[in-house]
């Protein structure tokens, strides 16, 4: 047994005295002394680097290394090559004749959450409805080699709550496993099955009218603002003639009012239309004597009236963070009509969008890709059966033909039976035999589906620098023979035949 | 007994192939090397050797032929409902009356490669008649390969309907029972279910719940019953009471289906229970088949059993073993070459024959 067994089997701050042990007496003092200084960063070394080797690794970016290692310190990669080594106390495992993969992304994980009841304010985010101790689901999900998902705050139509991405560590806190609380926010046309058209037009009509409220709402908080600044600086103004002109009163006011309705003292000796919680005390504009107040409150009341506060709307300003290019808009619209509303908006908006379900988006092929908006389908084909409503405009072939026509496509588990995450790996293998090359076929799943979610610095690739989230698999992840033997999230194994669950 | 005379009039007319890949799917459902068939008025003449100088070779170069995919479950191209809500137990009835033969259905689910399908009641009827095996294609002559397949019985919930009987599951137990003892004591032979309790007519039943496999295999054993069973979930509890030698028909799956439902197969497997994989046609996509072949050898199935269960073990449930379900001399032509493994999700269709005549896959709607 070597060194560096040694101190893995011992806890970090026996390692000096284990050396000690080991040494002879005279140089023991010097050695104890260098230890003590660097021992932190020995224990830091010692916990957990560790370097996966001799494995064929698809990085996520399309491109495939052959009998490469990756090099993990912590939570994140380090350094990825063929000729990559650890460090002296590095761990190694040899992974020859397998893959490895970045854990794969779902990002269109509506299983993981449930649907908002419609009518409900459009501020929840999802991120709370995420159940982090469901080992259920988290399982199903990390034996299929998924190790992040977009979760949605999905309505049935309308507007929804706010999306967020999650990482499957089963049972963590909170700041661990999301990875993004506001992600995007949720929209659907179109409604349920069954829908009239004339409810689908009013659908539409409204979706718009939300985002022209938003903008109205933020119109009436800039003009509060500049309406706020002229008041104040008329009560300044105010405030530096009467200390100038005192106790005169002012003619200048239109009415003129007699200093005999000041007798009737107003009941509150509050201005109409305060509210103090918005003003903090350091920005009031003067300390009111009581002797001028009468006299000021009668006169504000006549011309200086201090504006109304638009109500805060919080939905209001999530839209408005979508308008600002902060927030992305996922609408989930199947017929092509829909989809080509969900355009228009986005165009009138200048929203960054993406569609999710679009079983209906081939004819419409063209508008998406003119518009730049990406398309999710359900990783579960749809039966062959005519279901009417949205399956009608459906094609067996619709990655492939919207691929082809220039739409950026991914694939996601979608809706479908709560808890039970779609086999994602097999699904987009099926993508290949349509014509999607197998190389795009993967990036979809991983750096592209990061992409996406605005998460390429942080996972999807096995690049240095992005977190240690990897699955080793026995054969390339499309084989029909591939089994994940182990997964990684952010350094850590959660699952693998020594963390069998 | 083949009931194809009509049909050899249509076939012989197909002039004769041979057909060269890269591999083909034995009938053990292994992958091997070196592909040659040569087929002729409609069946396949030979396997492998050499290929005769004057007849049309097609070449597929990397392509494996694989027999045509057959999908055991499902109600393809039916008309309208396939039960009779009256009366639960209905032996007379005839799953090939169902069939529209112009259904576009069919078309699509030949270009998936599937070349024979069941047809019979759905699940709501106890008794519901004799399952018609037919084809995709009328290449073959009509379109119907056997009127008179297996009998359906089914012990789903959908057949416990209220307002007629039975409505419980102990009923509908019962009821089968009384039919089959009925059936046993009859002198006649007009009885449809009399074929049944001589084993003369194979018997193919849907149990949802382990409780309903153990109720059928307990009846299959008082009537000696010829006995396949549609079951998935509870695989588990009842793959040894199926014991070896067992039929079982497994799915449809999906990709989002259950560990407990994708890993049945596996489990009979183990039990060394035969395993065919049901398609669901057309309430599933057109490829159902290849993607709960997929599916169930993610989960544990050997891959030759996985090819198997959508080609030979849906054959022999079916009762058709000796004419379609697998590439040996004798069977009918029906065949689909993929691009690769058909295990494998990323091939793709390249190539469909039926009763030896190649079906041009580019004719689109």
């Amino acid at each position: 047994m070597n060194r560096s067994d040694m101190r893995k089997a011992m806890p970090p701050n026996s390692a000096p005295l284990v050396v000690t042990a080991m040494r002879a007496r005279l140089p023991m003092v010097l050695t104890l002394a260098c230890l003590l200084a660097f021992g932190p960063a020995i224990r830091v070394a010692h916990a957990q680097e560790l370097v996966l080797k001799d494995a064929t690794i698809l990085v996520g970016d399309g491109k495939t290394l052959d009998g490469a290692a990756v090099q993990i310190r912590g939570e994140k990669i380090v350094a990825v090559g063929k000729k990559v080594r650890g460090g002296m106390m590095s761990r190694a495992i040899s992974l020859k004749g397998k893959y490895l993969t970045p854990g794969l992304i779902d990002v269109w994980g509506q299983r993981l959450v449930s649907s908002l009841p419609q009518g409900r304010p459009a501020t929840a985010v999802a991120a709370d409805a995420y159940d982090e101790f469901d080992h259920h689901a988290i399982d199903n999900a990390i034996r299929q080699g998924i190790t992040t998902v977009y979760v949605p705050a999905p309505t049935a139509a309308g507007l929804g709550g706010i999306g967020s991405v999650v990482r499957l560590v089963e049972g963590a806190a909170r700041s661990e496993y999301v990875l993004s609380e506001e992600a995007a926010i949720c929209a659907a046309l179109g409604g349920m099955p069954g829908t009239t058209a004339i409810n689908r037009a009013k659908g539409a009509a409204d979706f718009r009218k939300l985002w022209l409220d938003a903008k109205q709402y933020r119109k009436a908080f800039e003009g509060y603002d500049e309406d706020l600044k002229e008041y104040e600086e008329k009560i300044k103004k105010r405030a530096d003639e009467d200390k100038g002109k005192e106790p005169k009163k002012p003619e200048e006011k239109a009415g003129g009012k007699t200093m005999a309705e000041d007798l009737e003292p107003p009941p509150n000796p509050r201005p109409p239309g305060r509210r103090p919680r918005r003003e903090p005390p350091g920005q009031r504009p003067e300390p009111r004597p009581e002797s001028d107040s009468k006299e000021k409150k009668v006169e504000r009341k006549d011309d200086i009236k201090r504006p109304d506060e638009p109500g805060k709307d919080r939905a209001k300003d999530a839209l408005l963070r979508a308008i600002d290019g902060k927030l992305i808009v996922r609408v989930q619209a199947d017929r092509p009509d829909e989809i080509l509303n969900a355009i228009d908006v986005a165009r009138e908006f200048n929203l960054s969008m993406v569609i999710e379900g679009a079983n209906g988006a081939v004819p419409v092929a063209r508008e998406l890709a003119a518009a730049e908006i990406p398309v999710i389908l359900a990783a579960e084909p749809l039966p062959m059966q005519f279901l009417g409503g949205a399956t009608r405009f459906a094609s067996a072939d619709a990655a492939a033909r919207l691929a082809a026509a220039g739409v950026a496509v991914h694939v996601g588990s979608g809706a479908g039976a709560p808890q039970s995450p779609a086999n994602l790996a097999l699904s987009a293998a099926r993508l290949v035999a349509q014509g999607i090359p197998e190389a795009v076929a993967f990036r979809m799943l991983t750096g592209d589906a990061a992409k996406l979610l605005a998460l390429e610095d942080e996972t999807g690739r096995i690049a240095g620098g992005l977190s240690a989230d990897l699955v080793v698999w026995s054969h390339h992840p499309f084989d029909p023979a591939a089994r994940v033997e182990r997964v990684f999230i952010r350094g850590h194994e959660v699952y693998g035949w020594s963390v069998r669950c | 007994m083949l009931g194809a005379t009509t049909a050899t009039v249509c076939v012989a007319q197909t002039p004769p192939r041979a057909l060269k890949a890269a591999a083909i799917v034995a009938p053990d459902g292994s992958i091997q090397t070196g592909g040659k068939l040569v087929l002729r008025d409609g069946v396949i003449e030979k396997v492998g050797g050499d290929l005769p100088g004057d007849i049309p070779v097609d070449s597929f170069d990397g392509g494996v032929i694989c027999p045509g995919l057959i999908d055991s479950l499902g109600s393809l191209s039916a008309l309208g409902s396939q039960s009779e809500s009256e009366t639960a137990i209905q032996p007379g009835l005839r799953g090939g009356d169902a069939l529209d033969r112009f259904h576009p259905h069919l078309r699509a689910a030949l270009e998936a490669g599937v070349t024979a399908f069941a047809l019979g009641s759905d699940d709501e009827n106890i008794i519901g008649g004799r399952i018609a095996i037919c084809s995709t294609d009328r290449s073959g002559g009509d379109l119907v390969i056997q009127s008179s397949g297996p009998m359906k019985l089914s012990l789903s919930p959908a057949a416990f309907v209220p307002d007629r009987d039975p409505t419980s599951r102990s009923g509908a137990v019962g009821a089968l029972r009384a039919a089959l003892s009925a059936a046993r004591d009859s002198k006649s032979d007009a009885d449809p279910l009399k074929g049944l309790v001589s084993g003369k007519v194979a018997v193919l039943a849907v149990a949802p719940n382990g409780a309903d496999v153990l109720s059928l295999l307990q009846l299959g054993r008082e009537f000696g019953l010829k006995l396949a069973l549609v079951h998935s979930t509870d695989a588990r509890d009842v793959a040894g009471a199926v014991g070896k030698g067992g039929n079982v028909i497994v799915g449809p799956l999906l990709f989002e289906s259950s560990e407990r439902e994708a890993t049945a197969a596996a489990v009979f497997e183990a039990a060394k229970v035969n395993v065919a994989i049901g398609g669901g046609l057309p309430v599933r996509p057109a490829d159902s088949l290849r993607i709960g072949a997929a599916v169930a050898a993610r989960n544990g199935l050997s891959p030759a059993a996985a090819r198997r269960a959508v080609t030979i073990v849906p054959a022999e449930i079916l009762g058709v073993a000796d004419r379609i379900g697998s590439i040996q001399a004798g069977r009918r032509a029906d065949l689909v070459v993929f691009s690769g493994d058909p295990l494998d999700l990323r091939s793709r269709v390249i190539a469909v024959y039926v009763a030896g005549r190649r079906v041009d896959l580019a004719q689109k709607e």
